[in-house]
């Protein structure tokens, strides 16, 4: 057995065996772990390690779940039996959909929750689940044979040593991996306040020859409710009649209540010029800017507030969002203000802020960099190609979000307890066009990320398909089919189905003025409410307005859908032609230097993914198909 | 690579020539066929027969043609082949095939799927059929990516450098359109962002749209001398090259003077040569000497030359023999004004060089063979294919319009507002025009546009 530690200067007290083992308690690791515990049943044993299971669930950086394109993955979460929609129903506190003025596809529903209530939530659930072992440990190594994981190292809080043993570990280190704060030139090392950096992990990756990367983020400051001055700062308030992420909800809220919280509002305050000469004057006390953060490109899309007033100088304001933490608490958060600058100078511009003369800082924002395993690395099961039955997911796998990181965790979990059970064969993969998920990880694995990786929903070639109000027709069945999706919610997908289906032939059925109802519903001018009265006015029953809304939109993209399947089923035999492993890339005859280099580099899983590489074209693509049907002949002439 | 649709492409050697062939194989090969035929032939059935082409069904103009019928699996590719043996005029083959695949598009089957062959896959799909042994393959995989690479060289230049620049600045300009409307899409909750007015956008799109109107016309009045093989004269100025332009057309067109340079422009006119099997067109071409001395010549017209040297099938290179010559395939030494004497006599008798004098006539009658040989030689070549890209390249742009005209409709729909109604459905539209550009230039990733979006607007909370 090697590992990426000399083991023997420890003694291990004690040895247990896990189905799963997953690293890390954040969004990723939860997902992954209640996966990984719905699909191997209550006779298998799952271990959730973390360095501290009081922080399991925690919110670390903005206080919602959802948004444009994120929205949507929370629904393909909840499709898939998974936890984040169900614990963001339960603890919301403002719920809104983005993007109401637009089409269907491109809405994307989003909640502030109450951060405490919401890691208590996913607390309960997660202990809730009989098979799940929490362990509050510290990773010192990955145990190794011969290219595959058999376990890991730990050291409890009381310093003893523990291995555990199993053929699948799930690696979700967040911001943890080797991490380091900063605020102005004061470093802390640790991933988030207060909280330590796991260092071993980085050590053992390194050692077993992955390469690593380092990524940069950074949180803004939070300020006191109670010493702000609310008065003229516009607020912004939540939808009239919200609607939850998970399906689930309605029925297991206690007393079916939705949303189970009192709503909130939120408030708008801005930038001034007065603050951007400050921040301005003191750029070289940023650690972005004097070189002592050496993390590649912070994300474009959500720029410090030192990055907003070098790139766009001209502007006099931007806005900043005060949004509440928790309602027990007097913690607000300043959303578009992320910042590493010194104490002080955030003191000095944060009071330059209407409402903010007198606010107390309750915590000043920070960035944190953090080690990353560059994902092409990875297969888009979540596998490493390295060493087999370790998976990686979430921020270690170079993405940003909560939601992103669950939903690459939901895979891991998923896929490790089918590699255990079944072996290399029996993992899943979400095809770009079943899932936001699936989107994602192909991204990840043919593209090398300048930033860390955000959904938007530019990124969903058939954004048209990938809608929150389909989540559960495009992967429920599937969900059941791989035993992450419970009875309960099976059902409700069902009644739900039907109900749709029944809608649709009386839509048929039902004329007005010589046209049917559902050539109506084609039509931009008319509404979901107007269709429901027709069928009322017939004598009929009145429908749920989900219900009728996502026919309408069935109907109004029809003939885009029809469009998008054609190049779907275009594309099927290229994304479901596996490249196999013993193809040797070097002895491909004509390929281009350009596309081998990416081939070796990426090991593409199918044709389809070795076309989307960076300097693989139409051609080479070919030449692998051929080289493939080559390989198979001999190998068939020679046995 | 799609291997269930059918494919079609030119088979015979480019230019005109006595006989022109198309090549379809796949399942809806003979239906295709039979769509565009008066006497239809039977499915399976395996022969040849005479029938008649119908060229327009509404001006009842029909062609006479021979078909030959191989059904699978005993084809060259093992797939159902169809032949279609014609006169071999350019034009005219590019006409049969729109209409071939005009008239297949009909079959919604997406499996019946109709249209023009990548390059090389009739002979990856005789691979892939079994049809062709191991060792066959290895020389098939080579020939695919001398055809690929050949392939990508034409969409980057595209009949000429102008094209090329054209269609990737109208690609750049839509992936911005895009950009605007997919930030108003992906970034509402951002306090900068102002995704494009409907009207503006509308606009922007109707000048594209009009621009590739002017285009295509230029685009098909040159689409005859396109379809033929370049013979290129090359060479030092004064060497010649203008006064055996004239020589070969058998009349005056290019100006020829003793002064050197005199020739400042590209001058292209249609030669007719007598081939082994019948006449053969090629489009004779005189370019602007390359002078590097006096740099008389402006970048355009240096651009112009090397744009034509590059996309010669064949070039007469000529000398008076003070250089030395080098051999390589597709070239033809000549050394020009052998009626001169010269000082540099030991190498005037270059044995792989023509002796040719314009003035005395000397050499011009092989010469003509020379061309007429390595034309015909191209035919074997694996290379070449430009009839089939270009009517590719027309097929895309006409596609591309499709999504636009799309776009702008619903953007005039919206033309009174501030924001677009449907800015989904908006960029459904323009991301199927820059999916069907992707010929001419390649694949916008979605990334690009993403960048153009951070690029121009202060995102992110």
């Amino acid at each position: 057995m090697s590992s990426g530690h000399d083991r023997s200067s420890h003694q291990c007290e004690s040895e247990a065996a896990y189905d799963v083992i997953v690293i890390g308690g954040g969004h990723a690791g939860v997902e992954a772990c209640w996966a990984a515990a719905s699909v191997i049943g209550l006779e298998g044993r799952v271990a959730l390690v973390t360095m501290d299971p009081s922080k399991i669930g925690v919110m670390s950086c903005n206080p919602a779940i959802g948004g444009l394109g994120k929205g949507q993955i929370v629904r393909e979460i909840d499709a898939l039996g998974g936890v984040m929609g169900r614990a963001a129903d339960a603890t919301g506190i403002m719920f809104k959909m983005l993007n109401t003025s637009k089409g269907a596809a491109v809405r994307g529903p989003r909640c502030q929750n109450d951060k405490y209530e919401y890691s208590h939530e996913v607390q309960r659930l997660i202990a809730s689940r009989t098979n799940i072992d929490v362990i509050a440990a510290c990773v010192d190594d990955l145990l190794v044979d011969h290219h595959k994981i058999v376990g890991v190292k730990l050291t409890r809080h009381d310093q003893t040593s523990i291995q555990l043993m199993s053929d699948a570990v799930v690696l979700t280190t967040g911001t943890f991996m080797r991490a380091l704060m900063h605020t102005g030139k004061q470093q802390t090392p640790g991933g988030r306040v207060g909280e330590g950096s796991a260092v071993g992990i980085a050590h053992a990756l390194v050692q077993l020859g992955f390469e690593l990367g380092r990524l940069k983020t950074g949180t803004p400051p939070r300020l006191n409710r109670d010493t702000i001055d609310w008065d003229g700062l516009p607020g912004q308030c939540g939808d009239e009649n919200p609607m939850p992420f998970s399906d689930l909800s309605p029925s297991v809220l206690p007393g079916g209540r939705f949303p189970t919280l009192e709503q909130t509002e939120c408030r708008l305050t801005s930038t001034t010029v007065e603050m951007h000469e400050l921040i301005r004057a003191n750029l070289d006390k940023a650690p972005m800017y004097s070189g002592q953060i050496d993390a590649s490109a912070g994300p474009r899309y959500c720029p410090s507030i030192e990055d907003k007033v070098v790139r766009f100088a001209d502007r006099q304001e931007h806005h900043v969002f005060l949004e509440p933490e928790s309602l027990s608490t007097n913690e607000i958060y300043c959303n578009g203000i992320s910042t590493s600058l010194p104490e002080d100078v955030q003191a000095t511009f944060l009071a330059m802020m209407p409402g903010c003369k007198h606010a107390e800082v309750l915590r000043y924002g920070y960035a944190v960099e953090y080690d990353m395993v560059w994902p092409h690395q990875i297969d888009s099961t979540t596998m490493t190609k390295r060493v087999e039955g370790l998976f990686l997911a979430g921020q270690i796998n170079g993405t940003s979000g909560y939601e992103e990181a669950a939903g690459q965790g939901l895979v891991a979990g998923l896929n490790a307890a089918r590699f255990v059970a079944g072996g290399r064969e029996a993992m899943v993969r979400l095809g770009r066009e079943q899932a936001y998920i699936g989107v994602m990880l192909d991204d990840l694995v043919t593209k090398t990320p300048r930033e860390p990786y955000r959904m938007f929903t530019s990124r969903a070639e058939h954004r048209l398909l990938l809608r929150a109000d389909n989540s559960d027709q495009r992967l429920t069945p599937l969900g059941k089919e791989l035993g992450l999706v419970c009875d309960q919610r099976w059902r409700i997908y069902q009644e739900k189905s039907e109900a749709q289906t029944a809608l649709r032939v009386q839509m048929e059925r039902q004329f007005v003025a010589g046209k049917s109802l559902i050539s109506l519903a084609r039509r931009p001018d008319i509404t979901v409410s107007q269709l429901c009265c027709y069928l009322e006015e017939a004598g009929l029953e009145r429908p749920a307005a989900s219900t009728m809304q996502h026919l309408v939109t069935e109907a109004r993209y029809e003939g885009y859908l029809k469009r998008q399947a054609a190049e779907i089923r275009r594309r099927q035999d290229a994304e479901q032609r596996l490249i196999p492993s013993w193809l040797q890339v070097q002895s491909v005859t004509g390929l281009r230097g350009e596309a081998a280099e990416a081939i070796a580099r990426f090991q593409p899983a199918t044709l389809g993914q070795a076309a989307r590489l960076a300097g693989v074209g139409p051609a080479d693509v070919t030449l692998l198909a051929v080289a493939i049907r080559r390989g198979r002949l001999a190998s068939m002439g020679s046995g | 690579m799609d291997t269930a649709a059918t494919i079609i492409a030119i088979s015979s050697p480019p230019g005109s020539a006595v006989h022109g062939l198309l090549r379809l194989s796949g399942d809806a090969a003979m239906e295709a066929v039979n769509n565009c035929l008066e006497s239809k032939i039977a499915s399976k059935w395996r022969g040849t027969c005479h029938s008649r082409f119908i060229i327009d069904p509404a001006l009842h103009s029909t062609l006479p043609v021979l078909v030959m019928s191989f059904p699978s699996p005993h084809s060259y590719t093992g797939e159902d082949v169809v032949e279609i043996k014609c006169p071999g005029n350019p034009d005219l083959l590019e006409r049969m095939i729109n209409r071939i695949i005009a008239g297949g598009a009909h079959s919604s089957d997406s499996k019946n799927n109709l249209r023009h062959a990548e390059p090389g896959e009739f002979t990856a799909r005789a691979y892939w059929h079994g049809r062709l042994t191991l060792n066959q393959a290895e020389g098939v995989a080579a020939a695919i990516a001398a055809r690929s690479d050949e392939q990508l060289e034409t969409a980057c230049l595209l009949l000429s450098q102008a094209f090329g620049n054209w269609a990737r600045q109208s690609g750049d300009e839509i992936t911005q359109l895009l950009a605007l409307v997919e930030a108003g899409i992906d970034f509402t909750d951002q306090e900068d962002v102002v995704a494009i007015k409907p009207a503006d956008l509308y606009e922007r799109i109707v000048d594209i749209q009009k621009q590739w109107q002017q285009w295509l016309g230029q685009y098909s009045v040159n689409e005859h001398h396109e379809a033929l093989p370049w013979v290129v004269l090359t060479g030092a100025p004064n060497v010649g090259k203008s006064t055996l332009f004239n020589a070969l057309l058998g009349r005056t067109r290019a100006v020829s003077s003793p002064i050197a340079g005199t020739t400042r422009d590209v001058l292209a006119e249609t030669l007719v040569l007598s081939g082994p099997t019948g006449p053969l067109s090629c489009i004779l071409v005189d370019v602007a000497g390359w002078d590097k001395r006096t740099g008389q010549l402006d970048a355009e017209m240096q651009i112009a030359a090397t744009t034509a040297v590059d996309r010669a099938a064949v070039q007469i290179a000529c000398s008076t023999g003070d250089v030395q010559m080098t051999q390589s395939p597709g070239v033809i030494n000549v050394l020009t004004k052998c009626d001169q004497a010269d000082v540099n006599q030991p190498l005037r008798r270059d044995k792989h060089a023509l002796m040719v004098s314009a003035i005395t006539g000397t050499g011009l009658a092989a010469l003509n063979v020379a061309i007429a040989e390595a034309i015909t030689n191209l035919s074997v070549s694996p290379t070449r294919t430009a009839p089939g890209l270009m009517s590719k390249h027309r097929q895309a742009l006409a596609d591309a319009s499709k999504g636009l005209t799309e776009a702008a409709s619903m953007a005039l729909m919206s033309a009174q507002q501030r924001q677009l109604d449907h800015a989904e459905l908006v960029a459904a539209a323009l991301g199927d025009a820059l999916t069907a550009m992707q010929p001419l230039i390649g694949q916008v990733p979605p990334d690009d546009v993403l960048d153009h979006v951070f690029a121009s607007f202060c995102v992110g909370k």
